[in-house]
C-alpha cells in the first residue's frame, strides 16, 4: 500500500516569528541573525528581505549591503524553540510518526490516520490552518507517497504553499527538475552529471543504471532510484536519540572561568530540559571544549544513576572542564548526556539523605512554566545576564 | 648486582606488585619495579605514590645491588619463559641482562637511586591478626565502596582498630557492609599523639590498595600480618610482604546513624537458593540498566522475585521462605545483593525489614564469636 508522507516546513521561520511578536514589522524586510559586529550570519530572512537578495547563511555584512532599509534583529533561540514545541504538538495531533528534521521541519507519516482525518491533502490543509489561527504563522506542506518526494514538493510554492504528489503522477512531477533537486547531489555531483548530459531528474531516471554507477560508484545506483521517485526510508520518530547534547560557538573567544562555567550552567541546563521533554535520563556526561586555535578535546564522566537534572550534570560538567588545562582562550562549549535510558531512573534510595524528590518535582514545574510562558519566565539568578550565550 | 631465582617466583613476584604500578603516570620510573638484591633474597617494590608493595622472592645473591626494570615488560617476557632459573645481572649503565635457558634479553633500566621511596610508619596504633581474617573482613566490605570518583571519600573502607576488635565499613550511600573481627593485643604508641590524633576514630583506607593486599593474603589459619595505622598510613607487614597506602583524608559519614535500630518483619531463606534465583532473575535486565528486582511474600510461605525489563522481557522466580511479621513488598538492586549474598559462607540469611521505603538489614545465620559481627544495610529502590 502506498504510504503518505507529508513534509511541513514552516516559512521563514525565525523572520514570521519576530514579525508576529512585532506587528509593527509586517510586511517589512526583517533579516534575523548574528550582528556585524560579532561577524554573524543571517539565520533567517522574511520574505520581504528575500527580495532584495538576502538568504540565510550569508554574512550580515552583506545583507545590510543589498537590504540598506531591512530590519535586523538578534536570534532570540528560546522563543524559537518554544513555538517550534508547539508547531510540533500540533503535528503530533494527526499522527505519531513524526520525524522533527530541524527547528522548523518535519516528516510525519500519516498513512494510518487517514481514515480519521481524510487524505493527505485534507490532512496537509488543516495542519496548515490550525498552524495559521493558533500560531499566526505559515507552513508550506509537501504531500507525496515518500520523504525524498515530500520535502521536495514543500519547497515548490512556498510561502504558505501546498504540493501534493500523487502516486500515478511522479514520473510527470520530477520530470522537469534540475539535478540539484535530487537529495545529495551537491555542486561537484551536478558537475559529473552535467557532463554526462544529464540536467533534469527525467533525464536521470532515463540514463541507464549502469551508466551512472560507472560513474558514481553506489551513489549513482541510489540516485538513480531517487530519479525515478523511489525512496523507502521510514519516517523515524525521534525517540531514540543516542545521546542529547548542546553546544555553542562564542562571538569572541572566552578566557575568564567563571563567564565559561556560567555557560555550562546554561548548557547543562538546557541539556536537562530536552532530556525531560523527551522522558530519558543519562548515565554519561561528555564535556567538548574548543580552543581559540582550534584544537578541540572531550572528556566524560559516568554517574552510578542516570539523571536528567541541571543540578546533577553542571557540577560534573564543571569537574570536567575545572580538569582541563586551559592556556589559552576557549572558543566552543559542548555539553553531552549519553547513555540514555527511556522513562524516569528507577529510584535507588539513599541511605544517608532522605527520600527527596523535589528537584524532580522543581525542574517538572519549571519546564512547564516555560512550555506556557516562554524560557524567560524562570531563570536561574546566575543566568540572568544571558547575553553571552545565544 | 648478579643474582639467580626462580622463574616462577620472579614471575609471580612481578605481577603481584606490578599490580600498583601506575598505568599511565608522567613519571616513567613509576612504571617500573624496583629490583634489590641482598642476603639470599630479591626484594622487588613497586608504587604510584597512593600505594606501595614490597616483596621478597628466595634468590641466590652473587652480587648484591639494585636496579629497576620496566613492569610490563619484564612481566611479559618471564609470563613466557619456561620454567626455570633465571640469571639477573646488571650493568654500570642499569642495563639488565636477563637469562633463562637459551633465552637472553638485555633491558634498560632505570637507577635505582632515583626510585621513590616508601614511606616510614611510625607510632600510631597496631595490631597483630590473622591474614585469613583480614582477607575476610575485606571481602565483606570492599565491594560496598563507591566507585564514584568525585566521592573520593566513600572509595575506601573506615577501618577501626579497636580495643579488642578490629571493624571496617563500607557504603556507596545505597549500601553499607560492616563487618568486625577479634583482635586482641592492640598497642597504641602514647607518646606520638601526633601520629595517633583521630587514629582511634578509624581511618580510611583506599579500597584499591585493600583489594591489593586480600590477593596476597591466605586463607588458611596460623599465618599472621601486622596492621599498622597512623594518621596519615597504613602499613600491612607480613613475612616477605609489607604494602603501604596513603590514607583517604576526610570525615567518613555517620555510618551508625543509618544502621536500623529494629524490624517489623524478618525473613529467613537458604543463601544459595536465592543467590540462583536472583542470579537467573538478573540475566533479563540489560546492562546498565536500573537492575531493580521486586521481592513479594505470598500467603503459601513464598517469596516470589520478579524482574522486568521493557524491551526484553520478565523473569519471575520463586523460593522458599521463613517470615515473621507482615506481608512483604519490596524492591531491591538485584547487584547489590547478589554482591553481598556471593560472599557469604553461611547456610542461610536473614533479611530485617520495616517498610518498603526504608532500609534493609541482611544478615548471615551463624553461630557468631565473641567480637565477631557483619551486617550489610541495604536501601530500597522505589517500587513506583
Amino acid at each position: 500500500m502506498a504510504r503518505t508522507i507529508l513534509h511541513v516546513d514552516m516559512d521563514a521561520f525565525y523572520a514570521a516569528i519576530e514579525q508576529r511578536e512585532r506587528p509593527e514589522l509586517r510586511g517589512k524586510p526583517v533579516i534575523v541573525g548574528g550582528s556585524v559586529e560579532d561577524r554573524g550570519v543571517v539565520s533567517a530572512a522574511s520574505y520581504e528581505a528575500r527580495r532584495f537578495g538576502v538568504h540565510s547563511a550569508q554574512p550580515t555584512a552583506q545583507a545590510r549591503r543589498l537590504c540598506p532599509e531591512g530590519v535586523f534583529l538578534p536570534v532570540r533561540p528560546h522563543l524559537y524553540r518554544q513555538v517550534s514545541r508547539q508547531v510540533m504538538a500540533i503535528l503530533r495531533h494527526y499522527t505519531p510518526l513524526v520525524e522533527p528534521l530541524s527547528i522548523d521541519e518535519a516528516f510525519l507519516d500519516v498513512t494510518g490516520s487517514r481514515s480519521l482525518f481524510g487524505d493527505g491533502e485534507a490532512i496537509a490543509r488543516a495542519i496548515q490552518a490550525r498552524i495559521r489561527s493558533e500560531l499566526q504563522l505559515t507552513a508550506s506542506v509537501g504531500v507525496a507517497p515518500n520523504k525524498f518526494l515530500a520535502k521536495l514538493a514543500s519547497d515548490l510554492r512556498k510561502p504558505n504553499g501546498l504540493v501534493v504528489v500523487p502516486p500515478d503522477q511522479v514520473a510527470a512531477f520530477l520530470r522537469d527538475l534540475p539535478v540539484s533537486r535530487l537529495w545529495g547531489v551537491g555542486p561537484a555531483t551536478e558537475r559529473q552529471l552535467t557532463r554526462l548530459g544529464l540536467r533534469t531528474i527525467g533525464e536521470v531516471a532515463a540514463c541507464p543504471v549502469a551508466v551512472l554507477r560507472l560513474r558514481l560508484g553506489a551513489a549513482g545506483e541510489a540516485l538513480h532510484r531517487l530519479a525515478h521517485g523511489e525512496d523507502d526510508r521510514p519516517v523515524e520518530p525521534d525517540t531514540e536519540a543516542k545521546s542529547i547534547g548542546r553546544e555553542t560557538t562564542f562571538a569572541e573567544d572566552i578566557g575568564n572561568t567563571a563567564t565559561l562555567e556560567r555557560v555550562l550552567l546554561a548548557l547543562a541546563e538546557e541539556v536537562a530540559a530536552r532530556l525531560r521533554r523527551k522522558g530519558v535520563c543519562g548515565r554519561t556526561i561528555t564535556l567538548k571544549l574548543r580552543f581559540a586555535d582550534f584544537t578541540t578535546l572531550t572528556r566524560a564522566r559516568s554517574l552510578s544513576e542516570p539523571t536528567a537534572l541541571a543540578e546533577t550534570i553542571y557540577p560534573v560538567a564543571r569537574d570536567l572542564f575545572r580538569a582541563v588545562e586551559r592556556d589559552r582562550k576557549v572558543r566552543l562549549l559542548g555539553v553531552t548526556v549519553s547513555n540514555l535510558t527511556p522513562g524516569r531512573p528507577a529510584r535507588q534510595l539513599n541511605l544517608f539523605v532522605p527520600l527527596d524528590d523535589r528537584r524532580e518535582r522543581l525542574a517538572e514545574t519549571v519546564d512547564a512554566l516555560r512550555e506556557r510562558f516562554g524560557d524567560a519566565i524562570v531563570q536561574r539568578a546566575r543566568l540572568l545576564r544571558r547575553d553571552h550565550f545565544r | 648486582m648478579k643474582v639467580y631465582c626462580r622463574r616462577k617466583d620472579l614471575y609471580e613476584g612481578v605481577q603481584t606488585v606490578g599490580r600498583v604500578v601506575s598505568g599511565r603516570s608522567t613519571l616513567p620510573i613509576l612504571s617500573h619495579v624496583l629490583l634489590q638484591a641482598a642476603e639470599g633474597h630479591l626484594r622487588l617494590v613497586a608504587t604510584d605514590f597512593e600505594v606501595g608493595m614490597d616483596i621478597a622472592i628466595p634468590a641466590t645473591v652473587d652480587v648484591e645491588g639494585a636496579v629497576t626494570v620496566p613492569a610490563r615488560i619484564v612481566g611479559d617476557i618471564l609470563g613466557s619463559l619456561p620454567d626455570s632459573e633465571v640469571a639477573l645481572s646488571v650493568d654500570e649503565n642499569n642495563v639488565v641482562e636477563l637469562q633463562c635457558l637459551r633465552s637472553e634479553y638485555t633491558i634498560r633500566g632505570l637507577p635505582a637511586q632515583e626510585f621513590p621511596k616508601l614511606p616510614e610508619v611510625q607510632g600510631g596504633r597496631s595490631v597483630e591478626i590473622e591474614q585469613a581474617l583480614l582477607r575476610q573482613l575485606i571481602n565483606e566490605t570492599s565491594f560496598a565502596v563507591s566507585t564514584d570518583e568525585t566521592r573520593a571519600l566513600l572509595t575506601g573502607a573506615l577501618t577501626v582498630l579497636g580495643d579488642g576488635f578490629i571493624k571496617m565499613v563500607a557504603t556507596d550511600t545505597h549500601r553499607l557492609a560492616v563487618s568486625s573481627m577479634p583482635a586482641p593485643g592492640l598497642q597504641v604508641v602514647a607518646e606520638a599523639d601526633e601520629a595517633e590524633a583521630g587514629v582511634d576514630s578509624g581511618v580510611i583506607i583506599p579500597a584499591r590498595a585493600l583489594r591489593e593486599l586480600a590477593r596476597v593474603l591466605t586463607a588458611e589459619a596460623g599465618e599472621k600480618l601486622q596492621i599498622h595505622i597512623t594518621r596519615n598510613q597504613v602499613l600491612f607487614r607480613m613475612e616477605g610482604m609489607s604494602l603501604v597506602s596513603r590514607l583517604i583524608d576526610g570525615q567518613f559519614p555517620n555510618f551508625e546513624r543509618v544502621i536500623p535500630k529494629e524490624y517489623q518483619k524478618r525473613l529467613v531463606m537458604n543463601t544459595q537458593e536465592l543467590l540462583a534465583a536472583l542470579r537467573r532473575a538478573s540475566s533479563i535486565l540489560p546492562r546498565d540498566s536500573a537492575n531493580r528486582v521486586v521481592l513479594r511474600t505470598t500467603e503459601e510461605g513464598l517469596l516470589d522475585i520478579t524482574a522486568e525489563a521493557g524491551e526484553v522481557g520478565r523473569a519471575h522466580e520463586q523460593i522458599e521462605v521463613t517470615r515473621e511479621g507482615e506481608a512483604v513488598e519490596i524492591a531491591f538492586n538485584v547487584r547489590y545483593m547478589m554482591d553481598m549474598l556471593s560472599i557469604t559462607e553461611a547456610e542461610s540469611v536473614v533479611i530485617e525489614l520495616t517498610g518498603a521505603l526504608n532500609p534493609g538489614v541482611v544478615k548471615p545465620v551463624s553461630e557468631e564469636a565473641e567480637g565477631r559481627s557483619y551486617l550489610y544495610v541495604l536501601m530500597p529502590m522505589a517500587i513506583q
